[in-house]
């Protein structure tokens, strides 16, 4: 089993701090700066929470209307890519009046890794491009408190302070939810390979 | 299911279970991660099913490592919009 080394920090985290505090001051060059940077990252992230099409731009929109007004409110202490991923956060469930990622339901950790498989050695095991092929669906198929946690963590690549802080979560309940996500989508992806085999 | 009280080098299936993605990120003490390690040596059960998560969750960045790009008409729709905000904020500021 692979050990992985948690994401390093935002390398930019020097750049976008003197971007948006520029920005505050009217500094548009700044801003556009900052712009190209994360526009595709944020583009991506409000997709993952379902805003498509149109919506998906007007996401985008808001996200950096928002940002640019309240760039003085950056207080450079977190990643500004945190930062500016809670905004989206917020307005796609604005736009879409949802409730903010809370999870629907709780289950045992027990109960969550018995359906992703643990204890079942009868089973065998996916090949690593199957998982590849069915992961993307798989993210799509869980709650959207778990994806955003695992778009955040897992392709965003946020640190855990980073992630908890954009989420408005404590690090302790940044890391249970995540723990839960991570699981989840290993159950989703077991579900599929067996319904495949079924088919 | 397996039972996951059972213990395999002083760890319970149980912890490693509560404890995996602290592991998988490496979030975790030396001797902790030594403790698991030693668990895994021994607990096929667990070993499998980490590698299970891993490997999910390696698939789940493999899938999305490829870079992303905005179609030009939202790029130029967000530049738009964002000159719309600027006038209108420096003609607050500045009504002359």
């Amino acid at each position: 089993m692979v050990v992985t080394s948690a994401p390093t920090p935002d390398s930019k985290l020097d750049l976008d701090r003197d971007d948006l505090w520029a920005a505050a001051r009217g500094d548009e060059m700044a801003f556009e700066s900052f712009v190209i940077r994360h526009e595709a990252s944020v583009y991506r992230f409000v997709q993952s929470l379902g805003s498509v099409g149109a919506d998906a731009d007007d996401a985008l929109q808001e996200t950096f209307i928002h940002a640019w007004r309240a760039a003085s409110t950056y207080q450079g202490t977190g990643s500004a890519r945190a930062w500016l991923l809670s905004i989206a956060r917020h307005v796609v469930y604005r736009a879409g009046r949802r409730h903010a990622g809370e999870p629907a339901e709780f289950d045992s950790l027990e109960s969550i890794a018995q359906r992703a498989g643990w204890g079942d050695e009868s089973e065998v095991r996916a090949r690593a491009d199957d998982r590849a092929r069915v992961v993307q669906d798989a993210l799509q198929r869980l709650s959207v408190a778990d994806r955003e946690i695992l778009v955040l963590r897992e392709i965003q690549e946020l640190s855990g302070d980073d992630t908890a802080a954009a989420l408005q979560l404590s690090l302790p309940a940044m890391k249970s939810r995540l723990h839960r996500a991570r699981l989840r989508l290993t159950s989703v992806l077991r579900e599929t390979f067996r319904n495949e085999d079924v088919a | 299911m397996t039972n996951l009280d059972r213990s395999v080098a002083g760890v319970t299936c149980r912890e490693v279970l509560f404890e995996l993605s602290d592991y998988l990120d490496n979030a975790l003490s030396e001797q902790r991660i030594a403790q698991l390690r030693a668990h895994l040596d021994g607990c096929t059960t667990c070993l499998r099913f980490g590698n299970d998560v891993a490997e999910t969750l390696h698939a789940l960045r493999v899938s999305a490592a490829q870079p992303v790009s905005i179609p030009p008409r939202t790029a130029s729709a967000l530049r738009a919009r964002l000159t719309l905000e600027r006038t209108a904020h420096n003609r607050a500021r500045d009504p002359t």
